[in-house]
């Protein structure tokens, strides 16, 4: 019953934000992610949080479900970037089993052995950085990102967050990172009705992306 | 001690050999002391790498069971939800598992969030976790209660860190035996900041070692430095130390290597070398000794053969090669120069140079060798007035007639025999084979034939002394050339000009040498004494003078006749000694004797010698100082012979003692050649006319028709008369008859001692006329 409660507010919500967008002052936000050593970084989670809190409420949920499947013992993909709420579905592409878990406080849940996909999804409800484990295979690791507000996107292959239509407005401009080797002080921002390109490195250290060969290797 | 060439070489070769072994020694030592040093060093590494490979070992084993228990989804799960029993109890059962000493979960940033010791939770981890936290584990060492534990953590996945969890092992007794098991090293763990301070410092040792030792050992370490590279003896050397840092402050690891062995060992091989090196030296002395006698052979034998050379052997030297060829043929040489030179030196020693005869060492020495004395003899040939020869016609020709004398000599006697010149005309000839008296009379016969000296025809007077071997005592070459000398000095006296030698000669001759001898020493020794012998004055019947007479008594001879002495003393000169000695004493006894009352007139005898001294009046002053003597008092007698003598000097000296006031007497008148006529111009008072004419004067007519002519002659010159020798009554009347003033005989006294002589004179001063009583004879 909630769950179709949720799917209604997010029709709701995509057909405001549609309307506003047109009479509302906005413009894209480009951020090139590197580290410090200054290779793109991939993965890395910007969130953007508007200081006037009222840009909050025009945040809306998507009722689009969000899966993290497990395939060649690797979870897909790494990080995870969802909004509070989300369902995410961990369908399992290997013929193994897997044991999802997580210890994390944002939620803790355990998928014990199972083939295929679990029967329902996860909802991921409130926000914070949840960690994901199996149990049988110690190397698989993967991290979903629950952010409060819709400005929050992780970086792709080549180290780039692109939020496109952000409203005028000051923000705060959180980062995080699964490796990162100390949490990156907060910026401000704001955006105007001119596109912006930043650039923004993290401290973080450099590890391989988990695969099925990652247990075999040293450290 | 190094004098000779062989010790001098053996010297060096010993000492360079010392100094090469010595030197070589130290090398090898030192080599073999550095060798086994780094070898320790080299043990102490592979034991040090064998200590990591333990603790890695360890660490390995532990983190097998510390990640097992990290990936357990249980533990995660209690760890996840903060389920502290579960933790616990999972802890302590790992541990258990593994063999720790402890578990421990820490935060994800390191902090002390469980453990099964509950001292863990004193200590920090947050750092270490902060340096080490990407790491799949941590192998590390910490300090808990100040003990040094091995310490494995491996993080807690979830998949992210959540946890750390750790097992520790202490490093402890354990651990340092099987590290000494496996290396043989010993092992310590200590804290050495804590040593310091603490009072107890042994309660913080961990060691294989006994205490005392590791706390000798720390010290060194702590004053030389403690350092991960060195590598330290202890004090007695009995360990090589070196440190392992454990990776906690102050705490480190040791590693003892026992030394001793490796000492002994060195020590070993020292005493292998000293006894090698002694060999050695011992193999090359002898070695030395007999190469450098086969070096040193040749001059050995040179040595010896100088050595020979040298005592006057002759000997073969065989020429030699190489630097002693030169010295072989210099000594060869030489021994040739000195044979030619001592067979010059000898030819003249033993020649005379003139005529080439034997010499006179030549003639001794063949005499002192083996004389064969049963026959054969000596003669002693003499060439008479040789001297005027030579004068006459010259010393060249006297030369050439010596040469042609001694050339005849040569050829009249035997090859057995031997001629020999011993000086100037001095010929010896020795006889070895027969020879008598027939030989001699032929050789003389033979030399006295005339010799042809260029173009004049001389003939020689030759006298020949004779000795016979036979029956003759004392053959000694001293004996022969005396005895020879003897008869030779016989043959000038005689009439042919020959003499043989006959017993009892040698003796006489040295009874004559022992008085000659003997005299001056007897003049002090009281061997000589004075008697007097009274001249009585027959007209007056008065004794107013008296004659001193020397008499002489030998120590070893006895009693010395002056007839035989005085002639003896004349000839060697001494004679005036005796005079001086004579007029002393006299002059002595004078001056007794008138002390005694009695005055009397003495008579000395001069002989010819004194006549000629012409100090005689001087030293005759002196005396009669010396003892207040008158010249009344004295007389002096001369005999013929010797106022015939050098007359000149004597009537100088007469003249001058008769200018004294003393009477002068012509003694022993008659039995000179002189005659009154000469001695009418003397300054002379008195004659005594010899008692030979005297003594038989009452039977014997014609030595009284002497006596009697020779008074009345000699009063006719003014001399009074003394006869000497009277023995008898019936004398007496006779020399009365003939007016004879004074007698001196045997009649009226024999000779006398000085106190004999006293009595005497005052018993015939008493009553003299007895004298002339017949009765008197009968006394």
């Amino acid at each position: 019953m909630l769950y179709q409660a949720n799917k209604g507010m997010k029709r709701l919500l995509t057909g405001l934000l549609l309307v506003s967008s047109t009479h509302i002052l906005a413009a894209d936000l480009s951020i090139v992610m590197t580290t410090e050593q200054g290779s793109l970084l991939r993965d890395a989670v910007v969130e953007l949080t508007p200081i006037n809190k009222t840009l909050l409420q025009s945040t809306i949920l998507t009722n689009k479900v969000f899966s993290i499947s497990q395939k060649d013992k690797t979870f897909i993909p790494f990080v995870s970037v969802v909004p509070v709420g989300t369902p995410i579905d961990f369908p399992n592409m290997d013929k193994t089993r897997h044991h999802v878990y997580s210890f994390s406080k944002a939620k803790t849940f355990q998928l014990k052995l199972y083939i295929g996909k679990p029967e329902t999804p996860i909802i991921f409800d409130s926000p914070g950085i949840v960690a994901l484990g199996c149990n049988i295979h110690d190397f698989m690791e993967s991290y979903v990102y629950v952010a409060q507000g819709r400005f929050a996107r992780n970086s792709n292959l080549e180290g780039v967050i692109r939020f496109k239509n952000v409203p005028k407005g000051e923000y705060l401009m959180e980062f995080w990172h699964p490796w990162q080797d100390s949490k990156l002080a907060s910026k401000q921002i704001f955006i105007t009705d001119d596109n912006l390109s930043i650039q923004q490195s993290m401290n973080v250290y450099e590890e391989e992306y988990p695969t099925n060969e990652g247990i075999n290797q040293t450290y | 001690m190094f004098k000779s060439f062989r010790s001098q070489l053996i010297a060096m070769l010993v000492i360079s050999l010392t100094m090469i072994q010595l030197i070589s020694g130290t090398v090898i030592l030192d080599t073999i002391k550095q060798d086994s040093l780094d070898q320790a060093i080299k043990r102490i590494d592979i034991a040090k790498k064998v200590f990591k490979r333990t603790i890695d070992s360890r660490s390995k084993h532990l983190s097998v069971g510390v990640t097992l228990l990290a990936s357990d989804f249980g533990f995660k799960t209690a760890v996840a939800t903060h389920d502290d029993a579960t933790i616990k109890s999972s802890l302590e059962n790992n541990a258990k598992r593994v063999g720790a000493d402890f578990g421990i979960l820490l935060s994800s940033e390191g902090v002390s969030i469980n453990a099964t010791y509950d001292m863990v939770y004193g200590s920090d981890f947050t750092q270490l976790i902060k340096d080490n936290r990407r790491r799949r584990n941590i192998n590390g060492f910490i300090e808990v209660n100040h003990k040094p534990y091995q310490l494995v953590l491996v993080p807690v996945k979830a998949p992210n860190i959540i946890a750390w969890v750790g097992m520790a092992f202490q490093m402890g007794n354990e651990l340092a035996n099987d590290i000494k098991g496996i290396t043989g090293l010993d092992v310590s763990f200590s804290s050495l900041e804590i040593n310091i301070k603490s009072e107890h410092p042994h309660e913080n040792h961990i060691t294989t070692l006994d205490l005392e030792s590791i706390d000798a050992i720390l010290y060194s370490f702590i004053t030389n430095g403690l350092n991960a590279s060195n590598t330290i003896f202890s004090d007695d050397k009995n360990y090589l130390t070196s440190a392992v840092p454990l990776n906690i402050k102050n705490h480190w690891a040791f590693l003892h290597l026992p030394y001793n062995s490796w000492i002994e060992n060195i020590n070993d091989i020292t005493q292998r070398l000293v006894i090698i090196f002694s060999i050695i030296l011992t193999l090359s002395i002898i070695l030395s000794w007999f190469s450098a006698r086969h070096l040193l052979k040749p001059i050995q034998i040179l040595v010896s053969k100088a050595k020979r050379i040298g005592r006057g052997e002759h000997v073969e030297i065989q020429p030699q090669t190489g630097e002693f060829g030169v010295l072989s043929k210099t000594l060869s040489g030489m021994q040739t120069r000195i044979e030619k030179r001592e067979e010059e030196l000898f030819f003249q020693a033993s020649h005379d140079s003139l005529t080439g005869l034997k010499n006179r060492n030549a003639v001794e020495e063949l005499l002192s060798v083996n004389l064969d004395t049963s026959q054969g003899g000596v003669m002693l040939i003499n060439i008479r007035h040789f001297k005027d020869i030579n004068n006459m016609m010259g010393f060249e020709s006297g030369d050439i007639l010596l040469c042609e004398f001694a050339q005849r000599l040569s050829t009249l006697i035997t090859q057995n025999d031997m001629v020999a010149r011993l000086a100037g005309d001095e010929f010896l000839v020795v006889f070895n084979s027969q020879f008598d008296e027939l030989t001699l009379l032929k050789i003389h016969h033979a030399l006295q034939n005339e010799f042809d000296i260029s173009g004049s025809k001389v003939c020689l007077q030759i006298c020949m002394g004779a000795l016979f071997f036979v029956n003759q005592e004392d053959l000694t070459v001293n004996g022969i050339m005396r005895r020879v000398d003897i008869s030779a000095d016989e043959a000038k006296q005689s009439e042919n000009g020959i003499a043989i030698y006959e017993q009892g000669q040698d003796e006489s001759h040295r009874r004559t040498l022992s008085i000659i001898r003997d005299l001056p020493g007897s003049l002090s020794n009281n061997q000589l004494f004075l008697v007097y012998q009274p001249k009585v004055n027959i007209q007056e019947r008065r004794c107013y003078s008296a004659e001193a007479l020397i008499r002489w008594i030998h120590p070893n001879l006895g009693f010395i006749s002056p007839a035989e002495f005085i002639p003896l003393l004349e000839r060697s000169g001494n004679i005036q000694l005796v005079t001086k000695w004579v007029i002393e004493e006299v002059c002595r006894q004078q001056s007794n004797w008138l002390i005694q009352d009695m005055d009397i007139q003495i008579a000395i005898n001069l002989s010819a010698l004194d006549l000629i001294d012409l100090s005689l009046t001087g030293f005759i002053k002196n005396m009669m100082e010396k003892y207040n003597v008158k010249p009344s008092q004295l007389a002096f007698e001369v005999t013929e012979s010797a106022v015939m003598k050098d007359t000149k000097t004597v009537i100088h000296v007469l003249n001058a003692l008769k200018k004294m006031g003393f009477k002068l007497s012509i003694d022993d008148f008659g039995t000179g050649q002189s005659s009154l006529a000469y001695l009418r111009d003397l300054p002379v008072d008195e004659v005594k006319i010899d008692r030979a004419f005297v003594y038989d004067i009452e039977t014997n007519e014609s030595n009284a028709l002497i006596v009697n002519t020779t008074i009345q002659l000699s009063h006719s010159f003014g001399f009074s008369v003394t006869a000497e020798g009277m023995e008898n009554i019936a004398g007496l009347s006779i020399l009365e008859d003939y007016g004879c003033e004074t007698i001196q005989g045997y009649y009226f006294s024999k000779p006398l001692k000085p106190d004999e002589f006293l009595n005497w004179h005052s018993s015939f001063s008493y009553s003299s006329d007895q004298w002339w009583k017949e009765s008197s004879l009968e006394k």
